[in-house]
């Protein structure tokens, strides 16, 4: 008696590799087509007056919230943005305080002397 | 007709066989539908070693014996999260790097909030990239580094080097990096002077909105965001785990845009966009032009061939009008994020790069071998 090798079903991966194959092919053909109507001037248009809307929405939306926040007597976004800038400004002097006290003038610093064997597994010898 | 025989339990067997392994599909589906957004991105481990408003500066342990002198920082976008670099473990160009025995930083420039809408060009490259080349430079045992940079962070590489001739730079690589901003398809044409108010833009919104962002990017491609491929080639490897968790990864970092700072938008329509200045040689950043031709380091772009976001065209120009006499442009199939983090990009990119930047880094000062 032989060993036959089991009977092979029509395989799912053969028909999706089909199906793949041709909804890639219509995936190309669309985005190609779309991308030809998307480049028109009318299309950048409409998106511009899209955007436009978007935006002033945002904004109408902005304004009525710190309105609300206002009337609450809590910090609006723009507040807790103006104590950040204050923040930033107080790290940024920081520093460059840290920097100058640190750092040479200009852009370039003399070569350091390699690391000592150890500090750096990588390091060079001696 | 069915006869007597073995067929009947065979075919049995192979239907049941088939049946197990798509329960088992379905589950894994399911799974990965029911936390889609659980990908773990972003961990090769790194220590912060500076930072000054949302950016940091991030250095990364060293996972082997280091083999080249000069540390390579690497530059990214304002527009994405800078993970893309290091997606998952064996899936990372940074762990990649780190492998190849460099030193790597990392200039993460955070969410932009708020208060980060007054940032613009300047503030990027007259600012917070020169310190933070100083601050690698000064941690470098040769006093210099080099830059990898990445579509926007190629750019803001590539207008630092051009400001600044004698920074402590052995070399800058950049990886799909606009240059023609005529020819950038259709963000050309949505951005039209005639039709988009960018000032209307910006002021009502300040920073530029993420949806906003993400939106245009899958218009580059509408038909992809409705169509079944990715899902049936995902089907097709879901008992594949290191698939998956590539795809979850992708998936991640692609719904995961960050605010654009609104004058730097701003500054990027009018200058860029509609000006073209920088190809035509008339950029003018906080009151110093800025020339490609100054670049005399050695520069390296890598472009991609079917990049639909910084298409070729706006890219190739970049190589030629640098003023290095050491310059290479390598073109490589795939798109605009498949050749850094697609399942070509560990043969064909990271190789590449990686021989590139080690040939050109500084002996030590003492002459030891890198």
């Amino acid at each position: 008696m032989t060993n036959q090798p089991p009977p092979q079903l029509p395989g799912i991966n053969e028909m999706l590799d089909t199906w793949r194959q041709t909804a890639s092919e219509m995936e190309q053909r669309w985005n190609d087509y779309l991308n030809q109507v998307m480049g028109s001037d009318a299309f950048a248009q409409t998106m511009a007056r899209s955007t436009e809307g978007f935006s002033g929405l945002q904004a109408s939306f902005a304004q009525g919230m710190e309105q609300y926040l206002r009337a609450l007597n809590l910090p609006t976004r723009a507040d807790i943005a103006q104590l950040i800038e204050r923040v930033g400004k107080l790290e940024q002097k920081i520093d460059a305080l840290g920097e100058a006290l640190a750092l040479p003038e200009g852009e370039a610093r003399p070569a350091r002397r390699p690391r000592k064997k150890g500090k750096l597994a990588s390091g060079p010898d001696g | 007709m069915v006869t007597a025989g073995g067929a009947i339990p065979d075919y049995a067997r192979a239907f049941q066989d088939q049946m197990q392994e798509m329960l088992l599909r379905t589950q894994k589906a399911l799974a990965l539908t029911i936390d889609a957004d659980d990908a773990k991105v972003g961990q090769t481990p790194k220590d912060t070693v500076w930072e000054r408003g949302r950016a940091r500066l991030y250095h990364y342990r060293p996972r082997t014996e280091r083999r080249v002198t000069t540390p390579l920082l690497l530059v990214h976008s304002l527009i994405s999260k800078p993970y893309i670099l290091d997606l998952y473990p064996g899936g990372s160009f940074t762990e990649f790097l780190l492998g190849e025995g460099f030193d790597v930083y990392l200039l993460d420039w955070g969410t932009p909030t708020e208060d980060d809408r007054l940032l613009t060009l300047e503030s990027y490259t007259q600012k917070l990239l020169p310190a933070a080349v100083r601050r690698v430079a000064h941690d470098s045992p040769n006093g210099r580094t080099s830059l990898l940079g990445y579509c926007m962070g190629g750019l803001l590489a590539t207008l630092y080097t051009a400001l600044h001739p004698r920074a402590p730079l052995d070399a800058v690589a950049c990886l799909t990096t606009p240059v023609d901003f005529s020819r950038m398809g259709l963000f050309s044409t949505w951005t039209d002077k005639r039709y988009f108010d960018v000032d209307a833009l910006v002021d009502r919104t300040g920073n530029i909105p993420p949806e906003m962002l993400r939106r245009s990017f899958t218009m580059l491609k509408p038909a992809s965001e409705f169509s079944p491929v990715r899902y049936i080639t995902l089907w097709q490897n879901i008992l594949n785990d290191r698939y998956v968790e590539q795809y979850r990864a992708f998936n991640k970092w692609s719904n995961e845009h960050i605010p654009f700072p609104g004058e730097c938008f701003r500054q990027v329509t009018k200058e860029l966009q509609w000006g073209n200045k920088l190809i035509k040689d008339e950029l003018v950043l906080g009151g110093k032009p800025v020339r490609l031709s100054a670049i005399k380091r050695p520069f390296l772009h890598v472009v991609a061939r079917r990049d639909h976001i910084v298409p070729l065209a706006s890219a190739e120009p970049l190589v030629a009008m640098v003023g290095s006499t050491d310059k290479k442009q390598i073109i490589l199939e795939g798109g605009h994020v498949g050749i850094v983090a697609g399942r070509g990009a560990a043969r064909d990119l990271w190789p590449a790069v990686a021989s590139w930047l080690s040939e050109r880094a500084s002996p030590l000062p003492d002459g030891g071998v890198k």
